[in-house]
């Protein structure tokens, strides 16, 4: 076997790891079929948390512009949609299990929603979710982040609405 | 434990290009930039917006694990003298290393098109690149494996070398190995704690 | 997790690769030189501790999401699929494989045994996508559970 530099040997190393650093964060399994280009911000009521290992979902009814209550169908019954986020062991030591947000918790995240439906969105790679002190909602048009006593899970604060 | 405070002020160094330089730095600007010029091209986007495109191509690579580790693992166990010993061994070789390099090319192209798809979720972990490396070894490995059981076997032994006992059980470990950095690429965080640049 | 998940990944690889070999030899595939009962004999003793390891390995990640699991699609039409191989595998060694003893070296194998042969390959390809499959439509359960009560006003 020929000789390499040991030079050459450091700086390829360093290139290696000084790429893995700096790549942004990825989930699980791929994005591929969300749209990751669209980002829509909601605050929402969870109805269900599903500790699923590979991606944790949360099930929850978005609230009205108004934050008084929860947007309805024309039958009257609440809009479910659902978000996924890491597995449930990653999601729990940041903060989000079946216990930290039980059904009525009022919550904010930012989701990047399926090419093939609106109902359904993933966390993404980056950005933070914020929980309401309990029965707490924002202020019309506001987010559980301006709510005072509001825990932080993540970093990055809410994502920036696309248009 | 210890380990992972050094990493912690490796990390720090590299971050702020103190201990490596310039050269190095420029170099993780391509490979961060490759990966996003890739995810934009026109083929990147075409496989991931296919819903069935990304399985599918997984599902092809994970049918080629079967064939290759299978292929390697009765050429490994003739040496070893545990199966096939009523075939020489360049019969086994001849049976199973076509199957085994076809494989092996099926593997390249569908790992190829996944990173194609998604060059942000690969790059972007420690188990890809150190799969990587292992698949360099290992193909390398099988062919001067592969030579030097023809020039073994040309000499007729009856039982083989310690050496080549050693290099196939050798080699059957290294593919063990690609296989499960393969699965950890999808949890990295988990798998590499503080190493990964998720954590 | 991880861990389970590439046993799970390798054992089935293993179960496709060492049935492959016998199914192959069934359909003449390189020769008909090795007898049928050696390659069977040989491979299968692998094919069945792989199975068993899939097996417990399946069962674990089974039960850490078993209720995604049960109304998804393609776990079902995996199971099904698994149920097929079976069926194959148990009608062959019950009729064709009787009278191995006539095909079992240096002659075509009849054409029952030929027809399971490429009938495993095919179903072990559909579980191995099957599987595949069922990451990515794990999909969604919107129903509220009962005794949820949402309907606040702030």
């Amino acid at each position: 076997m020929s000789r390499v530099s040991p030079r050459a040997a450091a700086a390829l190393a360093a290139a290696v790891a000084a790429a893995l650093i700096a790549l942004p964060a990825r989930a699980h399994h791929s994005f591929g079929s969300y749209n990751m280009a669209v980002t829509r911000v909601v605050t929402g009521v969870v109805t269900r948390v599903n500790p699923d290992a590979n991606h944790l979902q949360i099930f929850f009814a978005p609230m009205q512009e108004n934050r008084k209550n929860v947007l309805r169908d024309d039958q009257g019954n609440p809009v479910i949609w659902a978000v996924e986020m890491g597995g449930s062991a990653q999601m729990a030591r940041e903060g989000v299990s079946v216990d930290s947000f039980p059904p009525g918790t009022i919550f904010s995240i930012g989701l990047h929603p399926l090419r093939t439906s609106n109902a359904v969105g993933t966390r993404g790679p980056s950005g933070a979710i914020y929980k309401c002190p309990w029965r707490k909602p924002p202020e019309p048009g506001k987010n559980c982040d301006s709510v005072p006593g509001s825990i932080e899970i993540g970093t990055g604060g809410l994502l920036k609405p696309t248009g | 434990m210890l380990g992972l405070s050094g990493v912690f002020g490796l990390n720090g160094a590299l971050g702020s290009g103190a201990m490596y330089g310039a050269g190095a730095m420029h170099a993780w600007g391509s490979v961060s930039g490759f990966a996003g010029w890739l995810e934009a091209t026109p083929a990147s986007t075409s496989i991931k917006s296919v819903s069935w495109v990304i399985p599918f191509v997984q599902s092809i690579h994970i049918l080629m694990i079967g064939v290759v580790f299978i292929s390697c693992l009765m050429i490994a166990l003739r040496v070893l003298g545990v199966m096939r010993t009523d075939e020489p061994v360049e019969g086994v070789w001849r049976r199973f290393a076509p199957w085994m390099w076809s494989g092996l090319v099926v593997m390249a192209a569908t790992g190829m098109t996944l990173v194609v798809g998604e060059p942000e979720r690969e790059f972007g972990t420690v188990s890809f690149w150190l799969k990587m490396a292992l698949v360099a070894i290992g193909v390398t490995g099988t062919a001067l494996y592969g030579r030097s059981l023809k020039s073994a076997a040309a000499g007729a032994p009856a039982v083989f070398p310690v050496s080549a006992k050693a290099a196939s059980v050798l080699i059957v470990i290294l593919w063990l190995a690609v296989i499960f950095l393969g699965r950890a690429i999808a949890y990295d965080k988990q798998v590499w704690g503080a190493l990964s640049p998720h954590a | 997790m991880p861990v389970i998940e590439a046993i799970h990944v390798l054992a089935g690889a293993t179960v496709f690769g060492t049935i492959l070999i016998v199914d192959l030899r069934l359909l003449g595939f390189p020769d008909t030189r090795r007898p049928v009962t050696r390659v069977c004999s040989e491979m299968l003793r692998i094919t069945w501790i792989a199975f068993a390891v899939s097996l417990t390995a399946g069962a674990l990640m089974f039960s850490a999401n078993a209720h995604t699991y049960v109304g998804n699609t393609a776990f079902r039409l995996k199971m099904l699929a698994l149920l097929g191989a079976g069926v194959n595998m148990a009608l062959f060694h019950a009729f064709t494989f009787r009278n191995v003893k006539a095909w079992d070296q240096n002659a075509p194998a009849p054409l029952a045994a030929r027809i399971a042969g490429a009938t495993s390959i095919l179903i072990w390809v559909c579980v191995i996508f099957l599987a595949r499959w069922i990451g990515f439509t794990k999909g969604f359960d919107f129903k509220i559970p009962v005794n949820t009560h949402i309907n606040f006003q702030f």
